[in-house]
């Protein structure tokens, strides 16, 4: 498409908007997050109270410890969700994460082979998807999960646009 | 999926064609061999064993009837697999059939080809046949194999298949970008080019490469300590530094085994690998689909001056071991810039000497944060990078000296990290992701400020850079 001179990229940084209009994702990922976390941790938490209750009292000890374990988790999904936030540059979609290992991932259009926009029966349940980027390295693609459905779907046509539009061969 | 033999008709520009008759044979080679060693065996002991305990105990009749059956079997199956394997050059893909019950059907797209390979294992090359290995863009099981054919015909099938991918890669979709200057030689009409020798490597400089390491320091004293213990039957040292010595030579003698008679030639648009000991190979790889190139020196290299060039080639990540992305096992400093120039034309010589030797800024290069030195105390001063007109030139290792070369119309996607600790200290790394390969780019602990600026930077570059191409 249109050339880019530099003008065309505001800057990209890692922690401040720096003029880009960052887009959260939606808070209901933190839940279904936290939902799932539960359901991974309701299991060795059952079977540990079991234990304590029919074998020997010092069980309880490991029930304390997944309790504190899934209120951690609780609290790192609290954070780590605000920090998920995403860009459309003109030339290229960037995608921010995490808190304490930030990663900051600047994926051109014309590199993008495919998009996938997944959603599984709980994201689904709460009416969100997720979109992951696909480049000829699979280690250079990203995905933005807890995308609210339509928004998912549009995107995902625009990218396509816009991957056709900016293709460059390999 | 499968018309069956039907499909046998010959269509407008290939007909279905058959592999020598004797590839089921050589396929199943070393158990074919490993059976008639078995008998022969049996046949030694049965004449020079004084007969005492005849394994057929008296039925030598059955035994040799079952034997015959056996034989007529494996000639049997043989054939079958001979008869349903074909393969045709179509007008648009190359495709293989192989198998009776369960049926395959392979293809590859001319313009999805990367590059076509010959492979001669030992009993290939005693026979005078050939391996046609096609790797196509796409996951780890995405060649085609074609086992085998007769030497002349595999090199023909080669040639036209190189002809027809170089043919369609051509086509707008994939144009070879304008950012690489001509390199002296028209992209087109490739097959007269006439080639020329590169470099080879000598098998005694590679010998010599494979002891100037740190693991022939550990064998200079574990094999005599080896030694030691067994003539003297020291007990319990075998058991440990005997495995302990095989896994640590073992590499070695694969990557001597694979890597010896190296040779690189240049034709055309494309650089010809040939090497191994016992199997040769040759490999063809287009200079077009080489996306990044990596020099490194190991520590023990410094003293002779070797360097060693890998490169990532589109399509050929993660497959079997270092055919197309090793481009020099070991050579001279002029000898790897040379094969380097060939790859990725117009590096400065400043540039390039900087990144081989130099520490510190200067000559372009943007260095590592001094905040740095905590987790890096001894290459924070070379790790760094310089910017050219073409590419990303990326140093580091303070022992072993490595130089990355990305060109920016070549670069997948970027990417900043930045961990808790390099938090604390106002740094980040930035990933410049290229595709599958050895070479893996990445500017390390640089300044936050200055990694950002290098993000934008870098993006507008490659976004120029590629639609140039």
């Amino acid at each position: 498409m249109g050339d880019s001179g530099a003008v065309s990229t505001p800057d990209v940084t890692l922690f401040s908007p720096g003029g880009i209009a960052w887009q959260p994702v939606s808070p209901r990922l933190a839940t279904t997050r936290s939902i799932v976390l539960a359901c991974v941790l309701v299991v060795p938490a059952v079977a540990l109270a079991l234990l304590a209750i029919l074998v020997w009292s010092w069980f309880w000890v490991g029930l304390a410890v997944v309790v504190a374990l899934f209120g951690w988790g609780l609290w790192v999904v609290r954070r780590q969700v605000p920090a998920i936030t995403w860009a459309e540059l003109p030339e290229e979609l960037v995608i921010r994460k995490g808190r304490a290992f930030r990663t900051l991932v600047s994926v051109p259009y014309g590199r993008l082979q495919y998009v996938d926009v997944q959603s599984g029966p709980l994201s689904r349940r709460f009416g969100m998807a997720e979109v992951e980027l696909h480049t000829a390295s699979p280690e250079s693609g990203g995905s933005i999960p807890g995308l609210p459905l339509q928004e998912a779907e549009a995107l995902r046509t625009r990218l396509a646009a816009r991957g056709e539009a900016q293709r460059a061969g390999l | 999926m499968s018309e069956g033999p039907g499909a046998e008709a010959p269509t407008d520009s290939g007909l279905w064609q058959h592999l020598h008759p004797l590839s089921p044979l050589l396929r199943g080679g070393v158990a074919f061999l490993a059976v008639v060693g078995y008998a022969v065996s049996q046949q030694f002991d049965r004449i020079f064993g004084g007969g005492g305990d005849d394994p057929t105990r008296g039925h030598r009749l059955l035994a040799v009837g079952i034997a015959g059956v056996l034989l007529l079997a494996i000639v049997a199956v043989s054939w079958v697999s001979w008869r349903f394997s074909r393969f045709r050059v179509g007008p648009a893909m190359l495709e293989l059939r192989t198998g009776l019950l369960f049926r395959q059907h392979r293809q590859v797209h001319f313009d999805r080809i990367q590059a076509v390979d010959i492979a001669r294992p030992v009993l290939a090359r005693l026979t005078g046949l050939s391996e046609v290995v096609v790797q196509s863009a796409g996951g780890h099981d995405s060649s085609i194999k074609l086992a085998f054919l007769g030497d002349r015909r595999a090199q023909q099938v080669r040639e036209q298949l190189m002809e027809l991918a170089g043919r369609s890669d051509e086509l707008p979709a994939g144009v070879p970008p304008a950012a690489e200057p001509p390199t002296g030689v028209t992209p087109h009409l490739a097959a007269p080019a006439p080639t020329r020798p590169v470099v080879r490597v000598p098998n005694a400089r590679f010998v010599q490469s494979i002891l100037y390491s740190g693991v022939s320091a550990f064998l200079v004293l574990a094999v005599p300590a080896l030694v030691v213990a067994i003539v003297l039957q020291v007990p319990g040292v075998l058991a440990w530094l005997g495995p302990l010595v095989l896994g640590t030579a073992g590499p070695h003698v694969k990557r001597f085994m694979t890597e010896a008679n190296f040779s690189l030639h240049h034709r055309g648009d494309s650089l010809l690998v040939r090497h191994g000991l016992t199997e040769l190979r040759s490999t063809t790889v287009p200079i077009h689909r080489i996306q990044a190139a990596e020099l490194a020196q190991p520590l023990f290299w410094r003293l002779p001056g070797w360097w060693r060039l890998r490169v990532n080639v589109a399509g050929a990540g993660g497959g079997d071991g270092p055919t197309e992305t090793l481009l020099l096992p070991v050579g001279t400093l002029a000898e790897a810039l040379a094969v380097l120039e060939l790859v990725r034309p117009g590096i400065p010589t400043e540039v390039a000497m900087a990144a081989v030797a130099g520490q510190g800024p200067g000559h372009g290069f943007t260095t590592a944060s001094q905040r740095a030195r905590l987790f890096d105390p001894l290459s924070w001063r070379r790790r760094g990078y310089a910017v050219t007109p073409d590419c990303v030139v990326v140093r580091g290792g303070a022992l072993k000296h490595v130089v990355q070369v990305v060109p920016h119309a070549r670069v997948q996607s970027l990417r900043i990290e930045q961990g808790p600790l390099q938090r604390r200290r106002g740094l980040a790394s930035v990933h410049f992701v290229s595709t599958p390969g050895p070479v893996k780019a990445r500017a390390s602990h640089l300044d936050v400020a200055e990694a950002e600026r290098l993000l934008g930077e870098q993006a507008a570059r490659s976004g120029r850079a590629r639609q140039r191409a």
